[in-house]
């Protein structure tokens, strides 16, 4: 019922996007002390403090997932996940990394397990990902259209529905780590600790993921 | 001195701190290609950051607080998280759960048998759609009765025909009728 009424809302109203540097708008509040002394406040079980970190940085996960997703009702039924999941390991966190940074990681945690479910789900049904362009054969005459829904189409620009096209053409690790890193402007070391693998693997996965995409956005990148 | 590779590729993302970015500035600035490629690099994120949303409000977003605080009140009846510097204070009360969840349990079953054998229990509510009725409800536990005892309802003419909805089949009867072993069967008779 829940994801009819956020698929309803979508066609209705579209996605909601919200300016960055927003001030004082929910989830574009900058990292800083702040969130410190509301995590340890909501460390000693004070929902309040909890509720204002949620509010602090919901915006930025839920575009994350929602980037990495390309589904609105999903990205808003796992950035509920986050939260809950965050929350329950609240007494865990500590200090040494960033809030923002941690909640990243139990976001990649979270869409990680939602693919693998839906694999798991969507066994014997049409696997989409034989639909990517680098298992398709490149002397085929004819190649799979994958569109995107007629209300993303009304939704994003043509450039913005390219570049979405062209992110969903990548491998999941690759979008991912673009996302991360050119959207929400995560350092390497932050990077590292979301993905929990080495700096070197980040900026070589970096590499080739931003190689990836340009090839696909070649023409609409050298027009620019 | 030429910097490492990974100070150039953390340079060209702009991630050096200040002192190494001077450094390593100083060195560029002779370098026309790593420049360009610093340039390109920044050209890039911005085409990307003017497309792709970096902050994107969920839509409902007052129902996505209001579901989310519902989900965690549930779950606060589970042990809420506990700062690691508050563990160490509150084991001792750990000590004392199991004998206080017996002597809770005990306390109820004895409170739960003593109210089902002095007070018949009254958990329904009663609605009388018409107007100046009134319903009275009495259940009595050891008895295992119901009655519901309706006052101010109009009195039931003579004329009354009852609706065709339920009536004894004569077909499904046994035996002959009057001598006592017939066996009326009720039916439902649809329109």
């Amino acid at each position: 019922m829940n994801k009819f009424l956020h698929r309803a809302s979508y066609i209705l109203l579209g996605p909601q996007i919200v300016d960055p540097p927003a001030h004082g708008s929910a989830g574009d509040e900058p990292e800083g002390p702040e969130d410190l002394v509301l995590v340890s406040r909501a460390q000693a079980g004070d929902m309040r403090a909890y509720d204002c970190l949620v509010l602090r940085h919901r915006n930025r996960i839920f575009a994350m997932i929602r980037n990495m997703t390309h589904n609105d009702a999903d990205a808003w039924d796992l950035s509920q996940e986050v939260f809950i999941k965050a929350w329950n390991a609240l007494a865990n966190f500590e200090a040494k990394a960033k809030f923002s940074t941690w909640l990243y990681r139990i976001a990649h945690n979270v869409v990680y397990d939602w693919n693998r479910r839906r694999k798991h789900d969507a066994a014997g049904e049409l696997n989409d990902e034989i639909l990517e362009n680098d298992r398709i054969d490149p002397s085929a005459i004819a190649i799979p259209y994958v569109g995107e829904r007629p209300d993303d189409h009304m939704a994003l620009g043509e450039l913005s529905k390219k570049i979405d096209l062209a992110l969903a053409k990548i491998s999941r690790e690759h979008r991912e780590i673009v996302i991360l890193k050119d959207v929400q402007g995560l350092s390497y070391r932050d990077i590292a600790d979301v993905l929990g693998c080495t700096m070197g693997t980040v900026m070589s996965r970096l590499f080739y993921a931003r190689q990836k995409l340009q090839t696909l956005l070649k023409d609409e990148y050298e027009s620019r | 001195m030429n910097p490492d590779k990974q100070s150039l590729l953390l340079w060209l993302e702009d991630e050096l701190d200040s002192a190494e970015q001077v450094s390593v500035d100083a060195w560029a600035s002779g370098q026309s290609n790593w420049l360009a490629k610093r340039e390109s690099a920044r050209a890039w994120k911005q085409a990307l950051r003017d497309v792709v949303p970096a902050s994107i409000e969920p839509p409902y977003p007052e129902f996505f607080q209001a579901k989310l605080e519902r989900a965690l009140r549930v779950q606060s009846s589970v042990p809420r998280p506990v700062a690691e510097s508050q563990r160490s204070a509150v084991w001792w009360t750990k000590a004392w759960m199991p004998a206080s969840v017996a002597a809770a349990l005990v306390a109820g079953f004895f409170a739960s048998e003593m109210r089902q054998e002095t007070k018949p229990v009254q958990s329904l509510v009663i609605y009388t759609p018409e107007e100046g009725v009134k319903a009275e409800f009495f259940e009595t536990s050891p008895a295992e009765g119901t009655v519901i005892v309706l006052n101010g309802v109009a009195a039931i003419p003579d004329d009354f025909e009852v609706p065709d909805t339920a009536s004894l089949d004569p077909a499904g009867a046994q035996g002959v009728p009057g001598d006592g072993s017939a066996a009326p069967t009720a039916s439902v008779l649809t329109p």
